[in-house]
């Protein structure tokens, strides 16, 4: 049986999750998510995978993840990972964390930095959402600050170490201020050069995309949000959907992860080698947040 | 010797209380119980506190704060605390059995009613209870609400706790009455042994007419955690009103959004300085109304970044604040992005769906020989506290109905009625009247 077969979550061709590193290559990765289908537990599959190299979603290895009594030592972590917020805090993150993948996260963790773009996002970084003058600025400033936090976290790491950077609903910048959609795309690209991975979590909702919407409107958020997304996808290398069933709500079933090229796979493959295997799982996860997959 | 009413009631206000036997000697009505030793020092457990070791009473009155509140328990789901947004099936439909605090909750509404106001009121008229429980024990003020964009009238309108129907609130006057001491209840009070043979000659009447049969469901929680949730009478008023001290009101006339939440954050500080461990109920009623609203309010740039600022600070006080708002769906309809955006920044959503004329009117022709199961509309939920960030998919759609009484606001299963057709009077209703005739 080929590795695309098993009913573990495989992404690559060779089987993997997170590409390994490669330094003439930084990918892009997309994570969309609906309402009813939270992104959380997939998210924190990543992290988990990138930073200790197993993945609590696999029935082999969750068994022993859940087993050990005390927290694994992220001491000796695969990557260095950074999450970005701009919806939750540590608090969030280090308490799911805890509880399904048995990862002690805290603000002095080894391998691990959490950037809070969410308590003080309005009082303290943006200030004039409604400015077209100052936010550009604003924003630029932000972005210099998480970038150069990043840097400082992982200045005295060697360097063959993967970066993983996880940025949690960036897409609320545009929504919420008259940020354009370019202007952010240039701030992920910027992320993007730090980064051996960069995923992109972003709320796909279908009744807020439009793609009739006129250019003209550049104010309108519906034609932000759209802008972005559909830029996003054709920048990515990868993109994630977890989606609810098109049938309704189930007991077994809460959803389907699908598993899509973006629109530059073409391009990983030619520096990489590795290939994006296109497949779509169903999952369930339940009240405390552990999920199953089940291939489809 | 002086003689006195029969109604003259014994020792109110203004009266000389009489001494002697006569307080001491009354049979068949309860006695006070004494909050003061023999010598008049105040009692615990019937040793004098001033004989307590000073470091075991201050051990006695500093239990843990989720404890001393008596409106939060943990949660049913996550153990988390919660509170009761005062709406018993409300809290039973967001499965922690309230909203658990640090988070949020959006009752959208669709068409011209308004019922979310009602759930709102609720909401606020129950953290005031908890606030004048512990004031009878003269502790410090244990809850504060804080109302966004409307003013004191508001807080007149919250109901009153419910107090029975008009038959158990004769009962109980009849029964204050009879607890008064006075020359008529004096009179009338039974011989000793005889109260016993009365209470059992009722019993055997409850039991004759299935009255003792009392519900089992639920008792156990009440018995736990007694002062968590009340019942309200919408048709009654809180009485007194909430002074400055229990609710606050916070004005929308700023130029910024921005100045709304730093101001909730001031009355939040200026609260928890003072206790701590109360608890903050923020309401936002009718959110984005153009009546209450000024225009440029309704922008993505203005809303958003208010509401993105208030689950900052559910966050930040997580074991303080919990925050209900109320959005009109005909102003922002559901699929709007403005609307999503606000969905996904709050913890829960609910949706209260009112029923059409025509399936209202069907509603009212199959119930009409019981008007209490007359529902009033949908209750959809699209995101629940907690859980829904966790991944579990809890959309339920045309599963719930809701109807508002006077007594309560009742959330329950729905079921499409089948409208009875009403059975021809054939041979067996003329045989039950001859045979009940013979």
């Amino acid at each position: 049986m080929s590795a695309s077969q098993r009913q573990d979550l495989a992404i690559y061709s060779n089987g993997c999750i997170i590409p390994p590193l490669n330094p003439a290559f930084k990918s892009l990765n997309l994570v969309t998510y609906q309402q009813g289908t939270h992104h959380t537990w997939l998210t924190q599959a990543l992290l988990e995978n990138a930073l200790l190299d197993t993945c609590s979603l696999n029935s082999d290895s969750s068994q022993t993840a859940r087993s050990l009594n005390n927290s694994r030592n992220l001491e000796d972590a695969k990557a260095h990972v950074v999450v970005v917020s701009f919806m939750n805090d540590l608090a969030h993150w280090s308490k799911n964390l805890k509880k399904c993948n048995n990862l002690d996260v805290t603000p002095s963790s080894p391998n691990f930095t959490f950037l809070d773009c969410f308590t003080n996002l309005f009082s303290k970084f943006i200030t004039a959402p409604t400015s077209a003058q100052s936010i550009e600025a604003q924003v630029q400033e932000l972005f210099a600050d998480v970038t150069q936090k990043i840097v400082t976290a992982v200045r005295a790491k060697p360097a063959h170490q993967r970066l993983i950077v996880v940025v949690e609903n960036l897409e609320f910048l545009i929504a919420a201020t008259c940020l354009r959609a370019n202007q952010l795309l240039c701030q992920v690209s910027a992320l993007q050069n730090i980064a051996s991975h960069l995923y992109v979590v972003t709320q796909l909702a279908p009744e807020a995309i439009d793609v009739s919407t006129v250019a003209s409107s550049a104010h309108n958020p519906v034609y932000k949000a759209t802008d972005f997304l559909v830029k996003m996808i054709y920048r990515a290398h990868l993109v994630l959907q977890v989606q609810p069933l098109a049938t309704g709500r189930a007991d077994d079933v809460t959803g389907v992860l699908r598993i899509v090229r973006g629109g530059l796979s073409e391009e990983m493959r030619l520096v990489t080698g590795l290939n994006v295997v296109e497949k779509e799982y169903l999952y369930l996860v339940n009240k405390d947040g552990n999920a199953k997959l089940f291939f489809r | 010797m002086s003689f006195r009413k029969r109604s003259d009631v014994i020792g109110a206000p203004g009266q000389p209380i009489p001494t002697g036997g006569i307080q001491r000697g009354i049979r068949g009505l309860p006695q006070p119980i004494s909050a003061q030793s023999p010598r008049g020092e105040p009692m615990t457990r019937g040793v004098p506190v001033s004989r307590v070791p000073p470091f075991q009473r201050s051990q006695m009155f500093t239990p843990t704060p989720e404890v001393v509140h008596p409106g939060v328990r943990p949660s049913t789901v996550t153990s988390q605390p919660t509170v009761s947004t005062g709406t018993n099936d409300l809290d039973k439909i967001l499965l922690h059995q309230g909203l658990p605090l640090g988070t949020s909750l959006l009752l959208e509404e669709s068409g011209t009613t308004d019922f979310a106001s009602v759930l709102l009121r609720v909401y606020a008229a129950q953290g005031i209870m908890h606030n004048r429980l512990d004031a009878t024990k003269a502790a410090p003020p244990n809850t504060h609400v804080i109302v966004v964009g409307q003013q004191s009238d508001w807080g007149k309108q919250l109901p009153g706790l419910y107090k029975g129907s008009r038959k158990d609130i004769k009962k109980a006057k009849v029964l204050e009455h009879e607890s008064k001491l006075s020359v008529s209840n004096l009179t009338d009070a039974p011989a000793p042994g005889t109260g016993s043979a009365a209470a059992a000659r009722d019993l055997k009447i409850a039991w004759r007419y299935g009255l003792n049969d009392k519900k089992s469901s639920g008792s156990s929680e009440n018995t736990t955690y007694p002062d968590y949730n009340n019942q309200f009478d919408i048709t009654s008023r809180l009485i007194p009103t909430p002074s400055s001290n229990e609710i606050s009101y916070i004005p929308v006339t700023g130029t910024l959004f921005l100045g709304v939440a730093e101001q909730i954050e001031g009355v939040i500080r200026q609260n928890l300085s003072r206790v701590p461990t109360k608890i903050i109920r923020v309401v936002v009623p009718n959110l984005l109304s153009p009546t209450l609203y000024p225009p440029h309010f309704s922008s993505s740039m203005e809303i958003l970044p208010f509401v993105h600022q208030l689950r900052a600070l559910l966050r930040k006080y997580p074991g303080n604040l919990s925050v209900v708002s109320s959005l009109a769906l005909d102003l922002y309809p559901k699929h709007s992005s403005t609307t999503v955006l606000l969905e996904n920044l709050h913890d829960a959503v609910i949706h209260l769906l009112p029923f059409n004329q025509e399936i209202a009117a069907l509603i009212e022709r199959t119930y009409k020989n019981d008007p209490t199961k007359i529902q009033h509309g949908l209750v959809n939920i699209y995101k629940l506290p907690v859980l829904s960030e966790r991944g579990v998919m809890d959309i339920r759609l045309n599963e719930f109905a809701f109807k508002n009484g006077k007594k309560k606001f009742e959330i329950e299963a729905w079921g499409i009625p089948v409208e009875d057709e009403g059975e021809p009077e054939g041979e067996h209703g003329h045989q039950t009247t001859k045979n009940i005739d013979f």
